[in-house]
């Protein structure tokens, strides 16, 4: 049946954009532009084959442009921007403590039905008791552990946060092979210093709570409005990264917010509470 | 210039490409000489192109005239048949040396007495 559509270029044509879309931006036109002249000179019957073997060698050939590209190298540059990095590292770096938040707290208190529990005074609300913190298997404590506390770093403020995006956002475009690789594992590792140090300072008592109180959503919210910043004007971006840092930003921002609403004050109380 | 990993369909590229260094070759054509998969090339061009051994150009050609897409031709640069002539050697060599300690271990087993003498099953 494959077999048999493959023998329209044109569906060959369009296997070979998605296949593209792998690829990195700069690189797209010039491969897909070989993958078609091989794909017309080769004739319906062997089009599958072909295109199994480019699908195969897609990510060794996603490797060889991302570290041979760049000047010299006779390649077209595709490597980042400094802007483009950055811009990553935020999109990254704020999509799990965004995502684990808006899950694991405005979810979980209305799915959960959290005011008329507090007003009843009888169920338990404690947001460390609730589903799915309880009552799930315990093979899969560690997944919902690691979204709570992605969820408080999203709370913390900016001792917390930004480390924490710049760790995890240099560790996520790092795993990407992107360029730049020692600049990027020496800012992961100093965030993640930070990171460590903000931990130690707020648990001996050295930083006072109230710095990381009701009011750090806000860096959220800022992050979120750099991060939509991001979107519309860094220019090194794929149309995913765009998307992505415009959503990830408006969520964040939006956050930042509604917390700052009585309904959302509630909410945001319950969790910190 | 730098310098790359040699694994067997790269060295079988660079031979076909040695042999006929001035000739300009698009990537179906050298994967039909080398015997390759084809579609599975160009992660070895890129390399090759990227660490300065190879240089590339699109064809100029009337598409509409030709009746069929433009194709990318590759060929090796100076320094590219130099290092390419360098790591071939370099294959060369290693082989031949395992092919020697192999005749080595040859002779070795055949020279040690029979009770000696591991068998494989």
């Amino acid at each position: 049946m494959v077999r048999s559509r493959l023998r329209s270029s044109r569906l060959a044509t369009a296997a070979t954009a998605v296949l593209a879309a792998a690829l990195p931006a700069g690189f797209r036109d010039r491969q897909r532009g070989e993958w078609t002249s091989d794909l017309d000179e080769l004739g319906p019957g062997a089009r599958l084959s072909y295109l199994l073997g480019a699908l195969r060698t897609l990510p060794g050939l996603r490797r060889s442009v991302l570290r041979h590209s760049g000047a010299g190298s006779g390649l077209p540059a595709v490597r980042l921007t400094g802007a483009g990095i950055g811009a990553r590292i935020l999109l990254y770096g704020l999509l799990g403590p965004v995502l684990s938040w808006i899950l694991m707290v405005p979810v979980r208190y209305y799915a959960l039905d959290v005011p008329s529990r507090i007003a009843g005074g009888t169920a338990d609300y404690d947001p460390k008791s609730l589903w799915p913190l309880a009552g799930t298997p315990g093979w899969t404590m560690p997944i919902w552990v690691a979204l709570y506390l992605a969820a408080w770093v999203a709370v913390l403020g900016v001792l917390f946060l930004l480390p924490w995006v710049v760790m995890t956002g240099s560790l996520s475009v790092l795993r990407r092979g992107r360029a730049r690789r020692g600049l990027l594992a020496a800012v992961a590792v100093t965030a993640a210093v930070a990171l460590v140090g903000a931990m130690w300072s707020l648990s001996t008592g050295a930083l006072p709570f109230d710095l990381a109180g009701v009011n750090g959503i806000r860096t959220t919210g800022v992050l979120g409005l750099v991060a939509v910043l991001c979107a519309v004007r860094v220019r090194d971006l794929t149309r995913r990264a765009r998307t992505g840092l415009a959503v990830v930003g408006t969520a964040a921002a939006g956050m930042a917010v509604w917390t700052a609403t009585p309904a959302g004050q509630a909410v945001l109380w319950w969790f910190m509470d | 210039m730098s310098s790359l990993r040699m694994t067997t369909p790269r060295l079988l590229v660079l031979q076909a490409l040695l042999a006929e260094p001035e000739r300009e070759r698009y990537g179906l054509e050298l994967a039909g000489t080398v015997g390759l998969e084809p579609g599975t090339i160009y992660p070895i061009l890129v390399a090759f192109e990227g660490a300065g051994w190879l240089t590339s150009h699109a064809e100029e050609v009337d598409i509409h005239a030709e009746g069929r897409p433009r194709r990318r031709y590759y060929r090796l640069t100076p320094a590219g048949v130099a290092a390419a002539g360098a790591a071939a050697a370099r294959a060369a060599q290693r082989r031949s040396a395992r092919s020697v300690s192999g005749r080595l271990a040859a002779t070795r087993d055949a020279q040690r007495p029979a009770r000696n003498r591991r068998f494989a099953w």
